[in-house]
């Protein structure tokens, strides 16, 4: 079942201007996300991963394209509305730091959203936040302290409890691990893995984390300058089936504990990322390594390639894997070619 | 609690080197001013001061002897409690103090009240709705308050509401009334600074991380406003506010003495032209007792509005 559905999604910040000037922050996103599942969301800082996660959420206008949540257009819906919708639809926000209002103490942050939706004695509040904080992994003595003095870890257990105290159906995590420090991280995720088998969340994952994402994830959606190039599922990615350039270049960057390959590493883009171009042809035109005429002068659409995996690459002609000559950086992936 | 009582202790201790400092520093200054008080007071009793008048008049002042000696001798009856009588009136000076204080303060908190209902709505709602009217009439009321001078806003407001539309008496203390027009006065310059403030601190709590938290609980929007922005965007406010409610309290030179009201502003004043150096002594040690206690009062409201500080 669709749960989340986006059909050609775009932000613009300077609608303004005229139409050659204008720049995407989000440009035509067709994302779907399954019941049950976790979509992550990998690219570059500034790629626009907050940005499209945000006009899910309507916490961001949306400038054009649709958001359909269970198959209901929620795009139109006002303030009032969407509300009622809140409680289904939650955030876990990257910076833990400054998404507490200091002047809450943790009882009152998780019981703020309860006593928004539900009308209870205060004992009742009480004991649904003592158990979510169990839940997450905090002791009940946490309730009265304020986030300011709570370590990092701690302060995003208590984020994600906010989040999850509704009972919604769907979340997302954005950068959750992101501002936490590499031994918390594995605690952080465990747990945001258990509370979802546990609780039959759907999550989107946010990340520019790649071995946190492959750890999360059943798809994969990259991202690069406000447009998705690629949907994968995680086996694919396991199996070096990775089919859009931008896509090998972002997994060959990520660090490997395993000596070998870090020597087969080579460079996979070239130039920097430049912001602002507006241009007819593939936004990656400029840095791919294998760019052809083509590129220059048409946008890539995103294309099936199997039932979970779509790519957009004019490189990519043949429907069964084999039509691609790209190198991956994984042996395996070279010989397809 | 014993957190608070230790913190309190020692600020109130600091408290005597201020006023140590204080009072040095003022005597200093009397005595580099021209003019022998001795002399003024025999010339406003009426008489011709001769040096003898003089030499008397001083002994009976306790002006006689060095400067330092002077300040001992002030000194050692202060810590007594003892403020000396007005060269000028022959009255206690703690007395006449006293008796002048609960005008300025009537008027400091009317004046404050004024301020806070043009300062709040028109800080807040210009924030939350920049470049609509209220934004403009917020930007015209901070732009007036800040560069009307008290005295000409003061004059203007006498001859418009008091000489020519007759609706508030023109001068002195007596009922509400007396009390409408000096009050704004002092009050819509006192909010131009507020508003200006209040405005950038709501924009920029406005734009942090929580309010899209509070946003994302699904909170109506009012709420997320007055519970999350507002109570954030009002702590500079209040740092502001201690340091002008001192102000205040130390009475308003210009108001008072425009619209003849019998606070110690005015009081201070009329001492320093008859150059009465145990009222002024005794105005100056009291007006830093009220700024060192209003702003040991800031602080405290600090600790419980702002539980990230910690009393140390």
């Amino acid at each position: 079942m669709k749960l989340i559905e986006t059909i050609g999604l775009s932000k613009c910040y300077n609608e303004d201007s005229p139409a050659s000037h204008r720049i995407y922050a989000v440009s035509d996103v067709n994302l779907t996300i399954l019941k049950g599942e976790t979509l992550g969301l990998v690219g570059e800082s500034g790629c626009g991963k907050s940005t499209l996660s945000r006009m899910i959420l309507r916490l961001e206008k949306i400038t054009s394209g649709q958001v359909l949540f269970k198959g209901e257009d929620i795009t139109g819906y006002r303030y009032g509305h969407m509300r009622r919708l809140r409680k289904d639809i939650q955030i876990i926000f990257q910076n833990s730091g400054s998404s507490f209002n200091p002047h809450f103490t943790v009882e009152q942050i998780i019981t703020e959203p309860l006593a928004n939706y539900k009308k209870m004695s205060r004992t009742a509040y009480r004991e649904q936040v003592v158990q979510v904080l169990e839940k997450v992994g905090l002791d009940e003595e946490y309730a009265f302290r304020y986030p300011s003095q709570l370590s990092g870890g701690q302060r995003q257990r208590v984020g994600i409890a906010r989040a999850l105290v509704l009972n919604p159906e769907f979340v997302v995590c954005d950068e959750p691990v992101s501002s936490l420090d590499f031994t918390i991280r594995g605690q952080v995720l465990r747990l945001l893995g258990n509370l979802k088998s546990q609780l039959g969340l759907t999550y989107l994952f946010i990340s520019h984390d790649l071995s946190a994402v492959k750890r999360m994830c059943d798809r994969i959606a990259v991202m690069y300058m406000g447009s998705i190039v690629e949907v994968i599922p995680r086996e694919a990615v396991e199996s070096g089936k990775a089919r859009h350039p931008y896509t090998v270049a972002l997994l060959s960057a990520a660090l490997t504990t395993d000596p070998r390959k870090r020597r087969e590493k080579k460079v996979l883009l070239k130039g920097e990322l430049e912001r602002g171009t507006a241009s007819d042809g593939c936004l990656f035109n400029n840095r791919c390594l294998y760019a052809e005429p083509v590129c220059k002068t048409a946008k890539p659409a995103l294309k099936f390639v199997d039932d979970h995996h779509q790519v957009a690459c004019h490189l990519f002609r043949g429907m069964q894997g084999k039509g691609c000559r790209l190198q991956g950086p994984d042996p395996s992936a070279g010989q397809s070619a | 609690m014993s957190e608070i009582k230790r913190f309190l202790l020692k600020r109130l201790l600091a408290l005597i080197p201020v006023l140590l400092g204080v009072s040095v520093v003022t005597f200093a200054l009397i005595n580099l001013t021209p003019g022998d008080p001795a002399e003024i007071a025999i010339r406003a009793s009426g008489v011709q001061p001769t040096s003898e008048a003089v030499e008397a008049m001083r002994q009976k002042l306790g002006l006689e002897g060095p400067v330092y000696r002077q300040y001992i001798r002030w000194l050692w009856k202060v810590i007594h409690l003892d403020l000396g009588q007005s060269f000028n009136s022959g009255l206690p000076v703690a007395q006449e103090l006293l008796l002048r204080f609960p005008a300025t303060l009537r008027l400091a908190l009317c004046a404050l009240a004024f301020t806070a209902v043009i300062a709040l709505p028109l800080g807040i709602f210009a924030a939350i709705y920049p470049g609509s009217p209220i934004d403009h009439i917020s930007r015209v009321c901070a732009l007036l308050g800040s560069s009307m001078p008290g005295f000409w806003l003061g004059l203007l407001l006498i001859y418009a509401l008091a000489v020519r539309l007759k609706l508030f008496p023109v001068v002195g203390m007596g009922g509400i009334k007396h009390l409408v027009l000096p009050a704004f006065t002092l009050g819509f310059g006192l909010a131009a600074p507020y508003i200006r403030l209040l405005k950038t601190s709501m924009l920029e709590v406005l734009q942090k991380d929580f309010i899209n938290t509070a946003r994302a609980k699904g909170l109506r929007e009012r709420l997320v406003i007055a519970r999350h922005a507002l109570k954030n965007a009002l702590l500079p406010a209040v740092t502001l506010l201690g340091m002008n409610f001192g102000g205040l309290l130390s009475g308003s030179f210009i108001v008072e003495t425009i619209f003849s009201w019998p606070g110690i502003g005015k009081y201070a004043v009329d001492a320093i032209f008859l150059k009465d150096y145990t009222v002024i002594q005794g105005y100056v040690l009291l007006m830093a007792v009220i700024f060192v206690l209003v702003n040991l009062l800031v602080d405290l409201c600090y600790v419980f509005l702002d539980p990230r500080i910690r009393l140390s």
